[in-house]
C-alpha cells in the first residue's frame, strides 16, 4: 500500500457508483432474460442506447491512457495523425456494415464464417474473436487506476473492480451492460469534458504547454515514423470486424437505427478524443512546471493531471468515469468471448442442438473463462498500446478477408477458401510477431521489437507493428487459393442452420 | 485565448451538450427499454 490521492468523500462516490452498477444487474437478472435477450438484447436497442454502448463500449482505457499517453510523448499527431484518419473507418462501418449484417440477424461474428464458409472457418473466427475478447488490458488498466489514485497493489485493484463488472455481465447479460454503458457513458463524456477544462485553466492553458514543449509537439504528424503512423491507424482497420461493435448492430432494432447511432457516436468521439490527447499534453505542462512529479509514468498522465486540478468531490466522481471507461469495455468483451465459447464454439462441436438454458449456462461459464484468462494476462504487457495492436492485428488478419469476402462478393465462395484465409492469416500474425521479436530487438520507447536489416545496400526497419502489411495479403492469398482448388457448394449459406 | 485553448473548450461543450440530449433521449425509451429487459418474464 501507499499514499491514496483521493479523500473519503471520493471513495464514497466511487463506492456509490459500483453498487449501482450491481444493483442494475440484480435488476435485469430478476427479469430472466432468455438467451437472445441475454446476448444481443432481443434485437430491440433504439438510437439513443445504441450510441451510449458503442461510445462508451468501444473506447475503454486503452484509448483513455493509450492516446493521452500518445498526446503527452508526441503532441497533436495523437489527434490529427491518428483519431481523425481513423474515424474515417466507422464512416465506411455505418455506411456498409450496417444495413448488411442486420438483415441477416446473425448472433456473432464467427457465425458470419460459420453460415457461409461452414464449421472449420467459424471455428477458426470464434478462437480469434475470444482471444481478442480477453479483457486482459480493461483489467490490467484498472489495477493501475487503483494503484495511482487508492495506493493499492494493481491485482487488488484488478481483481476488486473486475469481479464487480463480471457479476453484473453474468447477472444480466447485454440488457445490464447496456444500461450499464449508458450511465458510464455519461460519467465518460462528462468528467472528461469539466477534468480538461480545469487542468487546462490550472497550468495555464496551451500557452504553457507551447513554452515547454518540444518543436515537433504541434506538428501534425509529430516527427514519428510515417510507417508507424498508417501502422497504428490500419490496426484500427479491425473495427470493421470488430466482434463488439457486430453485437450492437445485431441487437439494433433496425438498420436504420444502427447506422444513425454509428454517425453520432463518430462525432462524440472527435470531441472525446480530443479532449483525451489534450489532456496527456497538459498533463505534460503540469509536469514540467513541478506541478506533477518528474518520473510520472505517461500511461498515467491524464489521471494524475485531471485529480490535480479537480476539487474534492469531484474526483469521486472523475474515478467513477474512469472505472466506467474500463468496465464499460471489460463487460462488452468478456459477453462477446462467452457467445464465442457456448454459441461458436461448443454448439457446432459438441451439441448444435443445444437447448437455450444450456446456451446460457455456456456462455456465462465462457465469461468466466475469458475473465480469468484476462486476469492472467494482464500484468504480463507493460505497454496497453503494443498489446492492443497485437490483438487487433491477430483479429483482422484471422477474419476480415473472408467476412469481406462473405458479406459483399457475389462470386464463388468456397468452404476451404474461408478456412484457408483464416488459417493462414493466424499463422502469418504468430510468425511475424515470434520472428521479429527472435531477430530485432527491443525498443524501449515504443515498447515494442525492431528489426533493422539491409537490402540492395540500404537499411530497413521492420517494426513488430507492421504485420498487417502481410498478413493481409497472404490471407487474401489464402483465400485466392482456396476458392480456386476449392468445392463450390450450391449454397453454402443454407449449410448451417441459424 | 490561444486557439488550441479555444478548440478545447469548443470540444467540452460539444461534448457535455451531446451527452445531455443523448441522455434525455435514452431516457424517453428507458421505460420500454426495462419493459423489453423483463419481457420474458412478463410472458
Amino acid at each position: 500500500m501507499t499514499d491514496t490521492l483521493v479523500a473519503p468523500l471520493d471513495l464514497a462516490v466511487v463506492v456509490g457508483y459500483l453498487m449501482l452498477m450491481i444493483g442494475i444487474g440484480v435488476f435485469v437478472y430478476r427479469k430472466a432474460p432468455s438467451f437472445e435477450e441475454f446476448v444481443v438484447a432481443g434485437r430491440s436497442m433504439t438510437t439513443p442506447i445504441l450510441v451510449c454502448t458503442l461510445a462508451s463500449t468501444y473506447y475503454g482505457l486503452e484509448d483513455l491512457f493509450g492516446t493521452s499517453e500518445f498526446g503527452y510523448n508526441d503532441g497533436v499527431v495523437s489527434y490529427l495523425g491518428y483519431t481523425i484518419p481513423s474515424l474515417s473507418i466507422y464512416v465506411f462501418a455505418a455506411f456498409a456494415l450496417a444495413k448488411r449484417l442486420r438483415r441477416e440477424n446473425f448472433i456473432s461474428l464467427p457465425e458470419i464464417l460459420e453460415r457461409y464458409y461452414g464449421r472449420d472457418a467459424g471455428l477458426l473466427g470464434a478462437v480469434a474473436s475470444f482471444a481478442y475478447s480477453i479483457p486482459a488490458l480493461s483489467l490490467f488498466a484498472l489495477g493501475r487506476i487503483c494503484q495511482v489514485t487508492l495506493g493499492l497493489d494493481p491485482w487488488i485493484g484488478a481483481l476488486v473492480l473486475g469481479v464487480i463488472a463480471l457479476a453484473y455481465t453474468l447477472l444480466g447479460g447485454l440488457w445490464a451492460v447496456a444500461i450499464t454503458d449508458t450511465l458510464q457513458f455519461v460519467l465518460m463524456m462528462v468528467t472528461v469534458a469539466v477534468g480538461v477544462v480545469l487542468l487546462m485553466n490550472e497550468v495555464g492553458g496551451f500557452a504553457a504547454v507551447q513554452e515547454f514543449a518540444p518543436e515537433t509537439y504541434f506538428a501534425p504528424l509529430g516527427g514519428m515514423p510515417i510507417w508507424l503512423l498508417i501502422a497504428y491507424v490500419a490496426s484500427l482497420i479491425s473495427v470493421l470486424v470488430d466482434p463488439g461493435f457486430y453485437q450492437r448492430i445485431f441487437a439494433a432494432r433496425s438498420a436504420r437505427q444502427a447506422r444513425t447511432a454509428i454517425f453520432i457516436a463518430i462525432g462524440v468521439w472527435l470531441a472525446y478524443d480530443w479532449l483525451v490527447t489534450a489532456g496527456g499534453m497538459l498533463a505534460r505542462a503540469a509536469v514540467d512546471q513541478g506541478m506533477l512529479p518528474a518520473d510520472l509514468h505517461s500511461n498515467d498522465a491524464i489521471l494524475a493531471g485531471i485529480i490535480l486540478a479537480l476539487p474534492t468531490g469531484l474526483v469521486g466522481v472523475f474515478l467513477a468515469g474512469v472505472l466506467a471507461t474500463a468496465m464499460s469495455t471489460m463487460d462488452s468483451y468478456c459477453l462477446v468471448a462467452g457467445v464465442n465459447l457456448s454459441h461458436d464454439i461448443y454448439r457446432p462441436l459438441r451439441k448444435p442442438d443445444a437447448t437455450d438454458a444450456e446456451m446460457m449456462r455456456l456462455t456465462k461459464t465462457g465469461i468466466v473463462v475469458a475473465w480469468i484468462a484476462g486476469f492472467g494476462l494482464a500484468f504480463v504487457f507493460d505497454r496497453l498500446m503494443a498489446l492492443w495492436v497485437f490483438m487487433a492485428t491477430g483479429l483482422t488478419s484471422v477474419v476480415l478477408v473472408p467476412i469481406m469476402f462473405a458479406l459483399f462478393w457475389k462470386g464463388k465462395r468456397t468452404p476451404l477458401a474461408g478456412t484457408l484465409s483464416c488459417l493462414v492469416g493466424l499463422v502469418a500474425t504468430v510468425g511475424f510477431y515470434l520472428a521479429v521479436a527472435w531477430l530485432g530487438v527491443e525498443n524501449e520507447t515504443y515498447g515494442t521489437y525492431i528489426w533493422t536489416f539491409s537490402f540492395g545496400g540500404e537499411s530497413y526497419d521492420l517494426w513488430q507493428e507492421y504485420a498487417l502489411y502481410f498478413t493481409l495479403p497472404l490471407s487474401l492469398l489464402g483465400f485466392i487459393v482456396g476458392n480456386l482448388i476449392g468445392k463450390d457448394p450450391d449454397k453454402p449459406a443454407q449449410e448451417v442452420s441459424a | 485565448m490561444n486557439g488550441w485553448d479555444a478548440f478545447t473548450w469548443f470540444n467540452a461543450v460539444v461534448l457535455v451538450a451531446a451527452t445531455c440530449l443523448i441522455f434525455i433521449f435514452f431516457l424517453r425509451d428507458a421505460g420500454e427499454v426495462l419493459r423489453q429487459a423483463g419481457r420474458k418474464k412478463d410472458d
